[in-house]
C-alpha cells in the first residue's frame, strides 16, 4: 500500500510541475510589454521577499542591508556578463584580464554573483554575533551606504556613478519563474526540516536554542549565506531585465519595498511573501505611470515624483497599526490544500 | 472612622489579554486596616493588586475607592487619588540614586516644604537610606532596596499602600524590621493591602485576611481566626504552631 | 599645523549641528526606545519653515527662528501622532519601521512639493563676518552656533538631572509602568520629550541654513544617520554624551576628508560608519553612561 501512495504522490508532483511548465510556456508566448514586465517583476519580488524572511523573520535578525549585498553580487555578475568590447573599449575598466575578455552565459554568472553576495551576507553575520535587535538593524543600514559609497568611488572598477550599461537581456520568464518556483519549493521544505526549525528556534529565543544544542554561529552563517545568495540572484535577474546598474540601484527605497512585502504578507510565511510581493508589485507598477504625469479629461496632470513611496509608506504604517502580523501571520497554505481546492477533491489528507 | 470602606472590589474578573487570571474577586479594606491576601503561587494575588492599579485587562466588576468607582481610571490618576504601590521585586529605578527614587515617589507632592518634611520622615524610618542617598539604587542590597521601595510609596502621603511580597528574599531580622515598620506606618493612619508568602508575619500585623485559591476568594476572616485555621496552615506547609 | 587647527575650527559648526540633532535623538531613544528615522525630516521642516520666512518673505530674523521652531515642533508632533502613538509599546523594530515609513513619506512629499534643488538661505548680517586670530579665520557664525549648542546642552542636562520633569523622564525610561504607579502621566511626558527633541532639530535645521547658506528637501537623509550614530556613541539617553559625540563626528569627519587623497573624498559618509563599528566592538554601551536598563 505504501508504494502505491508513493506513486500517487510522485504523480501528483509531476502533474503539478507539468502544469506549471505549461502555464509558463503559454505566458511566455502571450505576454508582452507592460504585462510581461509586471509578471517578471512579480517573480523577482517573490525571490527577494522569500529570501528576506530567512534572516528577518526566521532567525529574527532584522536586516535592512540587502541592498548592499545585492549591489556586491550584481557588480560581480556584471563583470562577467558584460561584453568585452564594452568593458575594455568603451569603459576601460581596470579589471583582471581574464574578466575583461570573458563573457559568460547566465547560469555561471548567476552562480558567481550569488556566491559573492553570499560572502557579503556572511560578513554581516559578524556584527550579528554581538549586536541584537535594533543595533544590528542600524548596522545593516550602514552596510547599504558603505557598499553604495564604495561602488561610486572606485570608477576604475565600477565606472562610478555613471554605472554600467549594455547588459545582455538574459532575464526571461523561465529564469525568473523557474528560480522562483524552485525557491518556494526549497524554502518550503527547509521550513519543515531540522535546519529550518533551528532557524526559527533561534528567532524565538536565541539563548534557549543555544541551550538545546544549536550552534548559533553555524546556523546564523547558514541563514545569512542562504538568504544573501538568493537575494543576490534576484538582484542579478533585475539588472539583466532593466539592463543597467548604478551604485544607487539597490537603495533604501528598494530595501523598504521588500520589507513592506514581508511585513504586509506576514513575516515568516512563504505564502505571505508571495502575497506581499504580489501586492507591492501591483501597487508600484500601477502607480508608476501616474507618477510620471498623465492626461485626464484633457487636463495635463503633472508628474508627482515619489507618490508610490509615499503611499507605500502610509500603507505599511496602516498595516502595522491595524494588523501587525500581516495577512498570513506565520501561517502557510499547504500545497496539498491548494491542489485539492483547484481540483475540487475532498480533503483526503493521509 | 468612616463607614464606607476605603477600598472595595466587587465581582472582579480580570487577567492579561484574553486570559483571565482572577474570576469573581470581592474584598474590602476598611479605613485604618491592614488586610492580607494569602494563597499559594499563581492564584492571582498580584493580578488583584495590579487590577486595582489598572494594569490588567479588567473584564467585569467594580473597584470603589472612597465610594467612587475607579475601575476605568488610568494608573497615574489612581496614584493621584492616594493609592501607592510597592511591587513584587521592589520596582525601584536602578538607574537613579536613592534620593532620586524618593524624588520620583514624591512627584505628586505640590510643595517643596511637603517634600522635605516627608523625606525627613522616610529617613527617620529608614536611616540607612539617608546614608546611601547619593548612591545608585541598583547597587543597594536587597533589604535596602525594599526599604527604598516602601519609603518611595510612603513619601507621597498615601491613604492606601499596596505591597506585594515585601519580605521576599530578606533575612529574618530584616523581615521583622519590615513587619514592625509596616505596623508603625499603619499606626499613622495609612491603610495597607498586603500580599505575603510569610503568612505568619502577615497575619500577625493584619486585621483581616483573604485566602485565595484558583483566582477567587476561598476563605476570609479576622486575622487571628485565620491564623488558627487548619485550612490556612494547609496551604503553607511548615508554618509553625503559633 | 595651522591648516589642521583651521579645519577643526570650521568643523565646530558642522559638529554643533550634529550635536543638536544627536541630543534630541538620544532623548526620544532613551525615554521611549524609539529610533526615530523621521527625525531628519523634522530637522528639514525647521530649516524650510525658516527658509520661507527669511528668504521668500524676507521677514526679520527673530520671526524666522520662531517659525522654524514652530514648524519643526508641528511636524514632529504630527509624525508622532500618526506613526508612533498608534503603535506605542509594540517593540523597537516595529517602531523603527514606522519611523522609516514616516520619514519616507515626509521626505518624498517635500521633494514633490519643493523639488530637491538647493535653495539659498538668507541670514542676517550680524552673523556674517570673520575675526582674525593670527593666521586663523574664525567665522562669526560658527562661534555663535557653537555657543548656542553648548548653552542648550547645559540647559538640557540641568533639565534632565535636576528638575521634576527630568526625574520623570528618567523613571519612564527605566520602567514606564512603575513611573505611572507613582502618579506620572507618561503620555504627557512623552509628548513633552517629543516637543523638546523636535525643537532641537528645528534649531539644528536653522543653524545648518546659516552655516551652509542653503537648504535642500532631502537634507534629513544623511543627517539622521549622523544623529543616530552620535546618540549611540554618546550613550543612549545621555545628552552630554550626544553633544560630545556630535563634535567627535563633525571634527573627525572633517579631518578624515582633509587627510584623504582627493579622489577618495566621496568616501566621507563612510567615516561615521567606521566610528560606529569600532565603537560597537570596543564599547557597545557608548562612551558615557547610558540611561536605560
Amino acid at each position: 500500500m505504501k508504494s502505491a501512495k508513493k506513486i500517487t504522490l510522485i504523480t501528483k508532483y509531476l502533474v503539478g510541475i507539468g502544469l506549471l511548465l505549461f502555464v509558463l510556456f503559454l505566458l511566455e508566448k502571450f505576454l508582452s510589454g507592460f504585462w510581461l514586465m509586471l509578471f517578471l517583476l512579480f517573480g523577482i519580488n517573490i525571490i527577494l521577499a522569500i529570501s528576506l524572511n530567512i534572516t528577518n523573520s526566521w532567525i529574527g535578525f532584522f536586516s535592512i542591508g540587502h541592498g548592499g549585498i545585492m549591489l556586491a553580487g550584481a557588480y560581480a555578475a556584471a563583470f562577467f556578463t558584460l561584453p568585452p568590447s564594452f568593458k575594455e573599449g568603451i569603459l576601460d575598466l581596470h579589471l583582471p584580464s581574464f574578466i575583461l575578455h570573458t563573457q559568460l552565459p547566465f547560469l555561471p554568472a548567476l552562480l558567481i554573483g550569488g556566491i559573492v553576495g553570499a560572502a557579503a551576507g556572511i560578513v554581516l553575520v559578524l556584527p550579528a554575533l554581538r549586536l541584537r535587535g535594533l543595533y544590528f538593524c542600524a548596522g545593516t543600514l550602514g552596510f547599504n551606504i558603505i557598499m553604495a559609497t564604495i561602488a561610486e568611488n572606485l570608477p576604475d572598477i565600477t565606472n562610478g556613478a555613471m554605472g554600467l550599461r549594455q547588459f545582455p537581456a538574459y532575464t526571461n520568464i523561465w529564469w525568473v519563474w523557474g528560480i522562483a518556483i524552485l525557491l518556494i519549493y526549497i524554502i518550503g521544505r527547509l521550513k519543515k526540516s531540522y535546519i529550518g526549525r533551528a532557524f526559527i528556534a533561534i528567532g524565538k529565543d536565541q539563548d534557549l536554542a543555544e541551550h538545546m544544542g544549536i550552534n548559533l554561529l553555524k546556523y546564523k552563517a547558514y541563514a545569512f549565506g542562504l538568504s544573501a545568495f538568493f537575494t543576490t540572484i534576484g538582484g542579478i535577474l533585475w539588472v539583466h531585465l532593466v539592463l543597467n546598474l548604478y551604485p544607487t540601484a539597490f537603495g533604501l527605497i528598494l530595501v523598504f519595498d521588500v520589507v513592506a512585502m514581508i511585513v504586509i504578507g506576514g513575516m515568516g510565511s512563504i505564502t505571505g511573501a508571495v502575497i506581499g510581493a504580489a501586492i507591492i508589485t501591483l501597487f508600484t507598477e500601477i502607480l508608476a505611470p501616474i507618477e510620471e504625469g498623465f492626461i485626464l479629461f484633457g487636463f495635463h496632470v503633472p508628474p508627482i515624483l515619489g507618490l508610490t513611496t509615499v503611499l507605500l509608506g502610509a500603507l505599511l504604517i496602516i498595516v502595522l497599526i491595524k494588523r501587525p502580523e500581516g495577512i498570513m501571520g506565520e501561517r502557510e497554505i499547504s500545497p496539498e490544500l491548494l491542489f485539492e481546492k483547484i481540483f475540487r477533491r475532498r480533503a483526503n489528507l493521509n | 472612622m468612616s463607614t464606607v470602606p476605603l477600598l472595595e472590589l466587587n465581582g472582579i474578573v480580570a487577567g492579561y489579554g484574553k486570559m483571565d487570571v482572577i474570576n469573581n474577586i470581592s474584598l474590602r479594606v476598611n479605613q485604618g486596616e491592614v488586610v492580607t491576601l494569602l494563597g499559594s503561587n499563581g492564584v492571582g494575588k498580584t493580578t488583584t493588586l495590579r487590577t486595582i492599579l489598572a494594569q490588567t485587562n479588567l473584564k467585569k466588576g467594580e473597584i470603589r475607592y472612597k465610594g467612587k468607582n475607579i475601575a476605568h481610571f488610568p494608573t497615574y490618576k489612581i496614584a493621584a487619588l492616594g493609592i501607592s504601590y510597592c511591587p513584587e521585586g521592589r520596582g525601584i529605578f536602578a538607574n537613579l540614586t536613592t534620593k532620586e527614587n524618593l524624588q520620583a515617589g514624591a512627584y505628586l507632592l505640590k510643595s517643596r516644604g511637603e517634600f522635605k518634611e516627608n523625606l525627613g520622615r522616610v529617613y527617620s524610618l529608614f536611616p540607612i537610606l539617608k546614608e546611601r542617598s547619593n548612591q545608585i539604587a541598583g547597587s543597594l542590597s536587597g533589604g535596602e532596596q525594599e526599604m527604598l521601595a516602601i519609603g518611595r510609596s510612603l513619601i507621597s502621603s498615601p491613604s492606601l499602600m499596596l505591597l506585594d511580597e515585601p519580605s521576599l528574599g530578606l533575612a529574618p531580622q530584616l523581615v521583622e524590621l519590615i513587619g514592625r515598620t509596616l505596623r508603625e506606618i499603619n499606626n499613622t493612619g495609612v491603610s495597607i493591602l498586603l500580599i505575603e508568602q510569610n503568612a505568619k508575619l502577615a497575619l500577625e500585623i493584619s486585621n483581616y485576611g483573604y485566602l485565595m485559591r484558583k483566582g477567587t476568594v476561598a476563605l476570609e476572616g479576622d486575622a487571628k481566626e485565620l491564623a488558627a485555621d487548619k485550612r490556612v496552615k494547609e496551604v503553607y506547609l511548615g508554618v509553625a504552631e503559633v | 599645523m595651522n591648516y589642521f587647527i583651521q579645519q577643526v575650527m570650521n568643523a565646530l559648526g558642522w559638529g554643533s549641528v550634529i550635536a543638536l540633532l544627536g541630543m534630541g535623538y538620544t532623548m526620544t531613544f532613551g525615554i521611549i526606545g524609539l529610533v526615530n528615522f523621521a527625525h531628519g525630516e523634522v530637522f528639514m521642516a525647521g530649516a524650510f519653515a525658516a527658509y520661507f520666512i527669511l528668504t521668500i518673505y524676507k521677514l526679520p530674523f527673530w520671526l524666522g527662528v520662531l517659525v522654524g521652531l514652530a514648524g519643526a515642533i508641528i511636524i514632529g508632533l504630527v509624525i508622532e501622532r500618526m506613526a508612533f502613538k498608534p503603535v506605542r509599546g509594540a517593540g523597537m523594530i516595529t517602531l523603527f519601521i514606522t519611523s522609516l515609513g514616516a520619514s519616507i513619506i515626509v521626505r518624498n512629499l517635500s521633494v514633490m512639493l519643493f523639488n530637491d534643488k538647493l535653495k539659498s538661505f538668507v541670514f542676517p548680517d550680524f552673523l556674517k563676518g570673520v575675526y582674525l586670530l593670527g593666521d586663523l579665520l574664525i567665522f562669526k557664525k560658527i562661534v555663535v552656533i557653537f555657543l548656542i549648542t553648548v548653552g542648550i546642552c547645559a540647559l538640557l542636562v540641568y533639565l534632565v538631572k535636576k528638575t521634576k520633569i527630568g526625574i520623570a523622564m528618567r523613571s519612564i525610561s527605566y520602567d514606564s509602568q512603575m513611573a505611572q504607579s507613582l502618579g506620572i502621566n507618561t503620555e504627557k511626558i512623552i509628548i513633552i520629550t517629543f516637543i523638546i527633541a523636535s525643537a532641537l532639530a528645528g534649531v539644528a535645521g536653522l543653524l545648518w541654513g546659516v552655516l551652509f547658506g542653503s537648504v535642500q528637501a532631502s537634507m534629513g537623509a544623511l543627517a539622521v544617520v549622523d544623529a543616530f550614530i552620535a546618540s549611540v556613541i554618546g550613550g543612549i539617553g545621555n545628552v552630554f554624551g550626544a553633544m560630545v559625540a556630535g563634535y567627535i563626528l563633525g571634527i573627525g569627519g572633517t579631518l578624515f576628508i582633509a587627510f584623504l587623497p582627493p579622489e577618495l573624498v566621496g568616501l566621507r559618509p563612510l567615516f561615521v560608519w567606521i566610528v560606529f563599528f569600532i565603537l560597537l566592538i570596543l564599547k557597545p554601551s557608548g562612551l558615557f553612561r547610558a540611561n536605560i536598563k
